[in-house]
């Protein structure tokens, strides 16, 4: 009897089990609306920025009802109920509070150095006459990961072998501009005797000098550093223990030399336990990319710099899959596919507005070789200038601006032409990153940014 | 490898700073919105009321003159009261002669109103955002001041901004200017509709229910037109009051119709109940009849952006 009583409850538990998970799903069918967009962005090209000043403008848009984001009509303020941010199961929150503190300091927001989640959760009212007493509210769901720029440039070693990137590397190395900046490392490397047996203090040596070069190349505003989770410590890969470097070709060519074999191993090790599982945990799950360009960068150190970036973005691009996923795929199968693209030009306030028409001829120049990649493909894509803060100020003419920098010296600035596309760039020419202090009235210069509703109208659509 | 040591890169630089001396300008927060539900225009003065009174004034003042006068027999007896007499009517035949001219400036706004639509399709062509920007401020240069209409045109030009495109500016006006007077318009009219049956039901006869319709009409296009930034002026709007003359005949028609089915019902209390809705229905139908009429006169021809 008391088996039998044990029994109906088991199943009576099951049942409820089933029916709630089904009252759920039903739920999230009719009622929420995820996007999950993979924010791809390089070092420095703005994410942390981009991300709090999203929460902060929709905040203030939905909690004071500023006028911000005007062009997002998918998202109308007198419907929005509310917004709210939620975490993300096995990731640290984002930090938005240490970054509007830092913003308060007229500091920008530290560089990320680990995985950070959230969840972006805006509730809407639903206008319609019956469905609004049925389901009167819908929630529309952002999904965003945070991560450190310097792992993405990594995710196209998962296409190659250890042989293949070591003399990509290499071949990187002796072609501007980054020949400049390997000029130690080379030297190290033709002193380094690589018929000795490895052991953990040459190892370690060679290594050293290895990501001292990185190092040196980040600085130079080098784009495709590799590996670049070897520059930060939140990598969740221990480069001292199973470091690794490009060889010469007649070592990576000569199968049974010690370093050769020493380095695949390492080289398999980082591939399996680092990179194959962030890919999965960080950028898998994604129906929609935005890819953050930081074109001034480019134009801040050279021609050849803004090529390399080109190249980077192409390489970066042939790592994701692009593709659109129907109804019963994407929700009984569960495979997720890029369908929709952003490419985004970040900090555009730090140009003249007359200068944005080149500024986006560019952007569309440097994405070339990504687009490519999904051109056989029906991928909606288009190109966005954000800037996440309008930090400067207009000048006296069309072509200058104004700007607070570190010093808090007011600066305005005279620009020429920018080119439109990367050929039009003379080499010996650049135009030099402003360095642009943090102003005091952050708040409404986040308000007023640029760009933002435009690309995420565009998302939402 | 080079053995050749490079030197450092050196570039021509592209901008060239100049050191100021002054501090950056503080940017002021982004306007708030209103809820568009329930915005309220500010009231203005009441010159009908003010006007009726001085003249209901003056009527008393010359009874009150007269009576002295009887009284009294002789004017010129009595200055200050004189006085203060001539000056009631200076100040009646004052608000008058403004009156007046807000009536001629009312029938040539209007006319101007209609004139002058904002044609989307040929700004949209030519792809100017200075030309868009300044089209569409001249329109909103002929609003009211303190109309919804001029109103909504501050928000959108408050989120206006150097990076928006001209197409971007056109869908940005019809989200922030059109389509919320259109919403406003028709929130309006549906008042005013139901008001309209409301006392065409209560009406005890034919001719206070005639005289209710019109006023309520008459509200509805001053109403309406105020929404959309025009100062309704009784005898300057005489395109309206067409509209409204179309409405009346027609509600005549109406009066007929419901007339025959009361009298095929026959005389009882039931049948009176059912001539009262019946009017109160076909009252409230003509209403909205001339409410949209109105608003497709005012309306700007949407544009055909695909977004």
């Amino acid at each position: 009897m008391v088996n039998l009583k044990t029994s109906l409850q088991n199943i009576k538990g099951y049942v409820d089990a089933l029916l709630n998970k089904s009252q759920h799903q039903v739920d999230h069918w009719f009622t929420k609306e995820t996007h999950k967009i993979a924010i791809t962005g390089l070092s420095r090209s703005g994410k942390s920025m981009l991300f709090t000043s999203l929460i902060t403008t929709l905040k203030y848009r939905c909690e004071e009802h500023y006028h911000c984001l005007p062009l997002l009509k998918n998202l109308p303020s007198h419907l929005v109920d509310s917004v709210r941010i939620e975490d993300v199961q096995g990731c640290e929150p984002f930090p938005i509070h240490t970054h509007i503190q830092s913003l308060e300091h007229q500091a920008w927001p530290a560089a990320t150095e680990q995985v950070y989640a959230f969840k972006l959760i805006v509730k809407l009212k639903q206008t319609g006459t019956i469905k609004k007493h049925l389901l009167p509210y819908s929630e529309v769901i952002f999904e965003f990961f945070d991560y450190p720029g310097e792992w993405i440039t990594d995710l196209p070693m998962l296409n190659q072998t250890f042989s293949q990137w070591s003399d990509s590397a290499w071949a990187q190395q002796v072609a501007e501009p980054q020949r400049y900046y390997a000029q130690a490392w080379h030297e190290f490397v033709q002193n380094f005797n690589f018929e000795a047996s490895p052991n953990p203090e040459n190892r370690a040596s060679l290594v050293q000098a290895y990501r001292r070069y990185l190092q040196a190349s980040k600085l130079g505003g080098i784009s495709l550093l590799q590996p670049g989770s070897f520059l930060i410590s939140g990598s969740g890969f221990n480069w001292k223990t199973h470091g690794f470097t490009p060889l010469p070709t007649k070592v990576t060519s000569d199968s049974t030399n010690p370093w050769n074999q020493l380095f695949s191993e390492h080289y398999q090790h980082f591939l399996m336990q680092w990179l194959t599982p962030l890919k999965t945990a960080t950028f898998q799950a994604s129906d929609k990319q935005v890819i953050l360009i930081d074109l001034f960068e480019g134009l801040n150190h050279s021609k050849q710099h803004l090529l390399q970036l080109k190249e980077t973005l192409s390489k970066l691009s042939q790592t994701f899959v692009y593709g659109n996923a129907n109804w019963f795929s994407k929700h009984v199968l569960r495979k997720s596919t890029i369908g929709k693209v952003a490419f985004v030009a970040t900090k555009s306030d730090l140009i003249p507005d007359a200068q944005k028409e080149n500024l986006l001829a560019l952007l569309k120049d440097i994405t070339e070789g990504a687009r490519s990649q999904f051109s056989h493909k029906e991928i909606e894509f288009e190109h966005f200038l954000v800037s996440a803060i309008q930090a400067t100020d207009p000048g006296t003419s069309p072509n200058s601006l104004r700007y607070t920098n570190t010093d808090n010296q007011h600066i305005e600035v005279q620009f020429e032409t920018l080119p439109s596309s990367v050929k039009q760039m003379k080499s010996d020419e650049n135009f030099p990153t402003l360095p642009v202090k943090v102003p005091k009235d952050y708040l409404p210069r986040i308000l007023n940014g640029r760009g933002m509703d435009r690309l995420f109208q565009y998302l939402l659509e | 490898m080079d053995s050749n040591q490079k030197q450092t890169p050196s570039y021509r630089s592209k901008i060239i700073q100049t050191p100021l001396n002054k501090a950056q300008p503080e940017q002021s927060m982004p306007q708030k919105e209103v809820d568009i539900a329930h915005y309220e225009p500010k009231k203005s003065t009441p010159l009908w009321s003010l006007t009726l009174g001085l003249g209901i004034l003056c009527f008393i003042a010359f009874s009150l003159f007269q009576a002295i006068h009887s009284l009294l027999f002789y004017f010129n007896s009595y200055p200050i009261l004189a006085s203060g007499l001539a000056l009631i009517l200076a100040l009646f035949t004052l608000t008058l002669i403004f009156l007046i001219y807000r009536e001629i400036k009312g029938y040539l706004s209007i006319n101007h109103f209609i004139a002058h639509k904002i044609d989307f399709a040929e700004l949209e062509h030519h792809s100017n955002r200075e030309k868009t920007l300044k089209t569409l401020k001249q329109h909103a240069s002929t609003w009211d001041n303190t109309s919804f209409a001029q109103h909504c045109y501050q928000q959108f030009e408050a989120s206006l901004n150097a990076d928006l495109s001209n197409s971007e500016i056109i869908q940005l006006y019809q989200q922030n200017v059109s389509n919320p007077i259109l919403k406003q318009a028709e929130s309006v009219l549906k008042k005013e509709s139901f008001i309209s049956g409301g006392l065409a039901f209560i009406s005890p006869n034919a001719f206070i229910q005639t005289l209710l319709i019109f006023w309520v009409s008459i509200r509805t296009i001053k109403r309406i037109a105020a929404v959309f930034g025009l100062r309704a002026s009784v005898s300057g709007n005489w395109k309206l009051i067409k509209i409204v003359a179309e409405n009346m005949a027609a509600q005549s028609f109406l009066e007929l119709a419901t007339d025959e089915i009361t009298q095929q019902i026959g005389g009882s209390l039931a049948a009176k109940f059912m001539e009262n809705s019946a009017e109160g229905l076909a009252a409230s139908a003509l209403n909205v009849r001339l409410g949209r009429a109105l608003i497709n006169q005012l309306k700007n021809p949407p544009p055909s952006l695909k977004n």
